[in-house]
């Protein structure tokens, strides 16, 4: 049924919603304040009221000091009377005996008439009355209106705010929906330009109106998030064309080999070199592939599966015995201070590359003859593992020092002159995918001809608590009978 | 115990080719049965099966009391696969895709391994190596190795005159694999070299252009 669906989205609509708050607080609030006025103004009519009844008081007991003649008195009384007749006016003079020395025509009922107290006013029935005791005659002044000007003037001023209010019943839904629906304007705005957007076409942005309201923060923080997106995108497409492109060069080669070898006429040896050719390129295919699923595989949820309490000083130590045979090769000092036993909770293969990967840059960028320092020390105070490899090479430009993360990024070419193999260029950005998801950090800090330095910090994990395995001696025991 | 078609095929003509009797099984249970009437000299074990987990293969293995070496083919080279199926009772492993010249050096050591009795010599033409001691001599001359060095020698010995492939050198002697340009290996085995043929005629340790070493005398 649609129609009934669209009944429920108008009725969930944010515009459907704000109009119905919006109506109620205004007839609410105008409710109050005409129900209050109303009040107000039927408290001040009878106040005046009050007053005149007060002041004839006054008036009628200075008549009764200056005329000692009663029949003088009542006819003053007698007109007076008559000119409030329309308010219903009344006086009442109770002589000293309780005997009634004067009564108007209009005057109410005895048991009415009889409640009027002294000092203040009060009203009985449809009656204002008020009365005063004339000191040292015994008389008693009473005197009273009919409130029934006081009541039509209020039901007069409750029909216009019954008026009022019906008036404010229709405007105020109208109103709200018109304001309610310029307000959410925006929004459907921002749904209609994110409708619109498709992986490959990420460029449009919402509109900033200026104003600095949420909507416009929200619209600020959607085309943030666009912008990272757009930038995670363009970041996979490089990666993309890039590995392809790095994964051309080896096939290219193997590929040249088999086809220089397919021309034929060659002897037995020139096969075989050519057949070893393959083999290597082969070998840095394999490299590159690896590297590459190990960077996605320290992208995703997996790498936390495998953490273990790691004894990261072993790897650091096997390390140093698996790169020192390289570094005497290439004339490079490789030393290391006395390695603390520090424990780091993680993926033990993972942080082995990273040890790998820093020896192994470190010494590809350092000179015969220079040295390769490993520091390996716990940092007590903030729980970490401080790991770090400086070399004495010629240091990396400024310009450079933000992109050595970069995949495939390969700044100033390793030593000249050598046949050294070219790299990936994935080696650090490894490094520090696999540090980050061990939630530590990489820095490197670097000296134009003095060296560089690659820094890991990386939470300390828990001696004894959930210690390593015996996986290594299991397997070296495996291996060795 | 390959349930992959191709894979299965491609290693048995390999192996067969290399001169070895091959034979090629598709589910656990025919594993099993296979290894409880027959004599092997090494089996290859694949972890994912249709019918039951390699690793339920391996147990079965154990619980009869067949020693054969197992190497095990797993398609992720985690860290836990790798404990859990040594700590199963596999000899060796291997993670797919994997070259065959690896699995054919691997599965050729286990066998030798297998073979032999635990010794506490190795003697190769004029090498001879005290393990007791980790002392190495050629033609009953000192030669001074490094831990490191010694443990390569022996390696390369136990496997004498067959290659053997970096990654299992690198493996035998830091439990890692080094995944890189730089050849960790090489550097060593050329100061064993070093060391061991200086001054020789004869030398003792082979390149295997593309694959790795072989120890090999004349």
């Amino acid at each position: 049924m649609p129609s009934a669906q669209s009944k429920k989205a108008v009725t969930r609509s944010l515009r459907f919603r704000l109009m119905i708050w919006n109506a109620a607080v205004v007839v609410v609030t105008a409710c109050v304040t005409l129900v209050a006025i109303r009040e107000g103004v039927r408290i001040t009519l009878i106040r005046e009221l009050d007053q005149l009844l007060h002041e004839d008081l006054r008036e009628i007991e200075i008549a009764l000091n200056e005329h000692e003649d009663a029949t003088t008195l009542h006819e003053q009384l007698d007109r007076k009377d008559a000119g409030h007749a329309q308010h219903k006016w009344f006086a009442g003079l109770l002589g000293g005996d309780g005997q009634v020395r004067y009564q108007s025509k209009h005057a109410p009922p005895a048991s009415v008439w009889a409640t009027a107290g002294e000092a203040s006013a009060r009203t009985v029935g449809e009656w204002r009355l008020t009365a005063h005791a004339v000191p040292g005659e015994g008389v008693v002044i009473r005197v009273g209106a009919s409130l029934d000007s006081v009541h039509a003037d209020v039901a007069r001023l409750d029909r216009l705010v019954a008026l009022a209010v019906c008036g404010v019943l229709l405007i105020a839904p109208l109103c709200g929906y018109w304001l309610a629906g310029r307000a959410t304007r925006p929004l459907a705005r921002i749904i209609e330009t994110t409708a619109g957007l498709r992986p490959s076409q990420l460029h449009e942005r919402l509109e900033i109106r200026g104003t600095g309201d949420e909507l416009d923060q929200l619209s600020e923080t959607f085309n943030r998030l666009l912008d990272r997106i757009g930038n995670y995108l363009q970041e996979r497409r490089d990666f993309l064309a890039n590995s392809a492109h790095e994964l051309r060069t080896p096939l290219a080669a193997i590929r040249s080999s088999i086809e220089v070898a397919l021309t034929g006429g060659r002897t037995n040896e020139e096969y075989e070199e050519l057949l070893a050719d393959i083999i290597e390129e082969s070998a840095s295919l394999e490299l590159l592939v690896n590297q590459l699923l190990l960077l996605s595989e320290t992208e995703t949820e997996r790498l936390k599966v495998d953490k273990q309490q790691v004894q990261f000083n072993d790897l650091v130590e096997k390390a140093m015995d698996m790169f020192g045979g390289v570094a005497e090769f290439r004339e490079i000092q490789l030393v290391c201070q006395a390695l603390p036993s520090v424990v780091v909770y993680g993926n033990q293969q993972h942080l082995r590359q990273v040890i790998y990967n820093l020896l192994d840059n470190a010494l590809k960028f350092t000179p015969a003859g220079g040295q390769v320092k490993v520091q390996l020390k716990a940092d007590n105070q903030e729980e970490a593992v401080v790991f770090a490899v400086r070399d004495s090479g010629p240091g990396i430009p400024e310009a450079e020092l933000p992109h050595v993360f970069d995949r495939f990024f390969q700044g100033h070419r390793p030593r000249t002159g050598t046949a050294e193999k070219r790299g990936t260029g994935l080696g650090l950005s490894i490094c520090q995918a696999i540090i980050r998801a061990h939630d530590g950090t990489i820095e490197v800090n670097s000296t134009i001809g003095k060296g560089t330095c690659f820094t890991v910090r990386l939470p300390r994990g828990r001696d004894g608590d959930n210690p390593p395995p015996p996986s290594k001696e299991h397997d070296t025991k495996l291996q060795l009978t | 115990m390959e349930d992959d078609a191709l894979l299965g095929k491609s290693v048995q003509r390999g192996l067969s080719d290399a001169g070895h009797e091959c034979e090629w099984v598709t589910d656990g249970e025919e594993a099993v049965r296979h290894a409880r009437f027959a004599s092997y000299d090494v089996i290859v074990l694949d972890l994912m099966l249709p019918d039951i987990s390699g690793f339920e293969v391996l147990r079965q293995l154990r619980g009869d009391k067949n020693e054969t070496p197992v190497l095990v083919l797993t398609a992720l080279g985690s860290v836990d696969e790798r404990v859990n199926g040594l700590n199963a009772g596999a000899d060796d492993y291997l993670v797919k895709p994997f070259a065959f010249t690896e699995l054919a050096a691997r599965l050729e050591a286990l066998a030798r391994r297998a073979g032999k009795a635990i010794k506490t010599e190795l003697h190769d033409g004029p090498l001879m190596l005290d393990l007791r001691t980790r002392r190495a001599t050629r033609d009953n001359t000192n030669i001074e190795l490094t831990p490191t060095e010694f443990g390569l020698l022996e390696f390369l010995m136990q496997n004498a005159n067959h290659t053997v492939t970096r990654r299992m050198l690198c493996e035998h002697l830091w439990d890692a694999n080094w995944e890189g340009v730089t050849n960790v290996i090489e550097v060593h085995i050329n100061r064993l070299r070093a060391k061991i043929d200086r001054g020789f005629d004869e030398r003792l340790i082979h390149t295997v252009r593309g694959i790795g070493y072989a120890f090999r005398t004349e």
